[in-house]
């Protein structure tokens, strides 16, 4: 852990938030930044220091997808880091499925077993909100990452999803010349990230007269997004360009299956699509929702535990990788399944692991 | 439905006139659809978009030939979706470890026979209601994949036979949407032409006059859901050729579409009523409606309401013109 950098970091990120602040968007992790605020009005929080170890809980809602098996794996690969393991007297995971109930009983299963701090991934933003409230008064830290809370009483972590789909879209822009035909293919309808992403899209082909949108829904999933796919380009339409909020390897097998050339896509971090853009050349930037935010969030909750002051909200950094920049082992692994997830590291924040590392952990 | 008995040749005459009636709704619904679908947009008429809808259609319709048998039962099968992931991630597990193809097949056809069995077990022996033991069975094989796994699918490769049965051609025509056909000439004929067939409805109307006539109606459920957890193993095959991969959750997208299929074809929810030949139209309807809709870029909200206002509307049809059978 770099806690020079951090607090750097901090201090830098404060005055980044505050320039980002003023042409009014949220800030989000420029790089040689770990813990950066969300925005300028982000408040900063800190809690009397406490010496360790600490028994850290992890809640996860739903775990059948590959995105949480590997972030479950993550979080227990870095509470055995030899840095890390002092400070940890017990770390355990558990899942309860997508029911808001069965979250709640787990939590305060938790509470009652008098843990430190809860790291949440949860099943839904405000449906915890009163166990997450229980849970600091009796003074247990909550840090909630990917699907957060709502409520103040939680530390939130998490990647700027407005960022990243404006990181593709303008990627599509500069590939196409901002004119032709896009294929948006979005997640799942309804959730907080897909309106994100796809809000910052639209912001920037508004910009672009002569760019055509097609929105179709691939739900992150690599079988229906290839249906779907596939179904756009059977009705004739040639697209110039793709932007891609998941089940993207799918969206490429549509287009060979279709025997078109690929055109440049935006698309999230599988290494299916990776593994593809390593083999087809075509033009790709690859910017993915890391499994490694779980480590991040342990590492701020230790921080918090130790009395450091940190942002109440923090905004993690969007790992990227573009056709030049493909990596074998490093960002993409061509001996590994499609569906894995390749950004399994946050280098900035001194989050490196190798795929070894995280699947011998048991999930 | 009543329970009073009633005399077959009555029954059978009612109930075929019913059959015909929903299936021929779903036809009629699903040539205004294709009209509808052509005027949008004429290159829908294509060949290639042809080919495009049946490769899709195939997984949802073979997937809901095993759920058109058990809900003329008056059941459910809610275990297709991780029935579905378990045996495609063990084939193609089993073929990348060296195993030849029929082995690899054969052990994920072993699966579905298996987790049709214990289906069946639950709801003809403990006489459990499907619902709530198939969501069971569903969360199990969740976890025996979880643990089999550990989270990620090991290294696996797709045989050739999968790839081209999935995406293959044979003289200019693709092999599922063939695959598919055949399958459905079985489902018809078997349910229009074998005692089986015959006891599926007769199960659905009125399992204890079946039981009483001298017939095990146990068997007929076992039939009925080992059938179904097949189709889930084939449909699950077929995916995995399509996608080149297997992966968490890829059977998530199988559950409630098929279903939907079965009822939009005119097959009663609750039994007895129905057939295959309503859900080949109630499948290409749901596939053209995505495209459709898709097409038109109506938004998914537009899209989950279209579609629930037809169910609705048919549901509703339905249910009126089986009121003069009870």
């Amino acid at each position: 852990m770099q806690r020079r950098q951090f607090i750097r970091g901090v201090a830098g990120g404060i005055a980044a938030t505050a320039f980002s602040g003023l042409i009014g968007r949220p800030a989000f992790a420029a790089a040689g930044e770990c813990i950066v605020p969300w925005a300028s009005d982000t408040k900063m929080i800190k809690r009397e220091a406490k010496s360790g170890p600490f028994n850290i809980a992890l809640s996860n809602s739903y775990i059948g997808n590959t995105w949480r098996t590997e972030m479950v794996q993550i979080a227990k690969a870095y509470t055995e880091r030899d840095e890390v393991k002092p400070l940890i007297k017990s770390f355990q995971a558990t899942s309860s499925g997508n029911e808001v109930s069965a979250q709640i009983a787990q939590m305060n299963q938790m509470i009652l077993s008098g843990v430190d701090a809860i790291i949440l991934n949860a099943a839904s933003p405000t449906g915890l909100n009163s166990v997450i409230d229980q849970a600091a008064d009796a003074g247990i830290l909550v840090v909630s990452f990917d699907n957060v809370v709502t409520t103040d009483n939680a530390v939130t972590v998490n990647q700027d999803q407005y960022e990243m789909g404006k990181q593709w879209a303008d990627f599509v822009v500069d590939k196409t010349g901002g004119n032709g035909n896009i294929l948006m293919v979005r997640g799942v309808a309804g959730t907080f990230v897909d309106q994100e992403r796809t809000r910052a899209a639209n912001d920037v082909f508004g910009k672009h007269p002569d760019i055509k949108t097609t929105e179709i829904y691939g739900n992150w999933d690599d079988g229906t997004a290839q249906k779907v796919t596939a179904n756009a380009l059977a009705s004739g339409t040639k697209f110039d360009g793709v932007w891609s909020q998941g089940g993207d390897t799918g969206v490429v097998r549509a287009f060979q299956q279709a025997g078109l050339d690929i055109p440049p896509i935006a698309g999230e971090a599988e290494n299916g699509f990776r593994k593809l853009a390593s083999e087809l050349k075509f033009p790709m930037l690859s910017i993915g929702q890391s499994p490694a935010l779980s480590a991040l969030s342990i590492m701020v909750a230790l921080d918090i535990l130790q009395g450091k002051e940190t942002p109440q909200s923090v905004s993690a950094p969007l790992p990227t990788a573009t056709t030049d920049t493909l990596k074998s082992g490093e960002n993409f692994f061509p001996e590994l399944p499609d569906s894995f997830f390749t950004p399994i590291s946050i280098p900035v924040c001194g989050l490196d692991f190798t795929a070894e590392q995280i699947l011998k952990q048991k999930v | 439905m009543t329970t009073e008995m009633r005399s077959s040749p009555t029954l059978a005459s009612r109930l075929s006139a019913f059959t015909r009636h929903g299936v021929a709704v779903s036809y009629v619904l699903l040539v205004v659809l294709i009209i509808v679908a052509v005027i949008l947009n004429p290159a829908f008429a294509s060949w290639a978009n042809v080919k495009a809808q049946l490769q899709i259609a195939t997984f949802i319709g073979i997937i809901a030939i095993g759920q058109t048998l058990v809900i003329l039962t008056g059941q459910i099968d809610l275990s297709v979706p991780w029935n579905l992931t378990f045996s495609s991630i063990l084939m193609a597990t089993l073929y990348g470890q060296g195993y030849g193809f029929g082995v690899a097949i054969g052990a994920a056809l072993l699966v579905g026979i298996g987790v049709g069995l214990i289906n069946a077990i639950g709801v003809a022996v403990f006489r459990l209601h499907s619902l709530v033991w198939t969501l069971g069975m569903n969360a199990l094989l969740e976890g025996a994949t979880m643990v089999y796994t550990n989270g990620q699918p090991p290294d696996s490769t797709i045989p050739g036979v999968v790839r081209f049965l999935a995406v293959g051609n044979l003289g200019g025509m693709p092999v599922s949407p063939l695959v598919w056909a055949l399958l459905a000439v079985v489902t018809i004929i078997v349910l229009a032409r074998s005692r089986f067939g015959r006891f599926l409805y007769a199960t659905g109307n009125n399992e204890p006059a079946l039981f009483l006539s001298g017939v095990d109606t146990r068997l007929v459920h076992v039939g009925a859901f080992v059938a179904s957890g097949v189709c889930a193993v084939i449909g699950g095959i077929l995916l995995t050729g399509y996608a080149s991969q297997t992966y968490l959750g890829m059977g998530n997208d199988y559950l409630l579409v098929p279903i939907a299929a079965v009822i939009i074809g005119g097959t009663n929810i609750m039994g007895g009523a129905g057939g295959y030949v309503g859900t080949i139209a109630g499948t290409l309807i749901v596939v053209l409606l995505q495209s459709i809709l898709s097409v038109a870029q109506i938004g998914q909200a537009g899209k989950n309401i279209v579609f629930g206002l037809i169910i609705i509307a048919l549901v509703l049809l339905y249910a009126r013109q089986a009121r003069p059978t009870d």
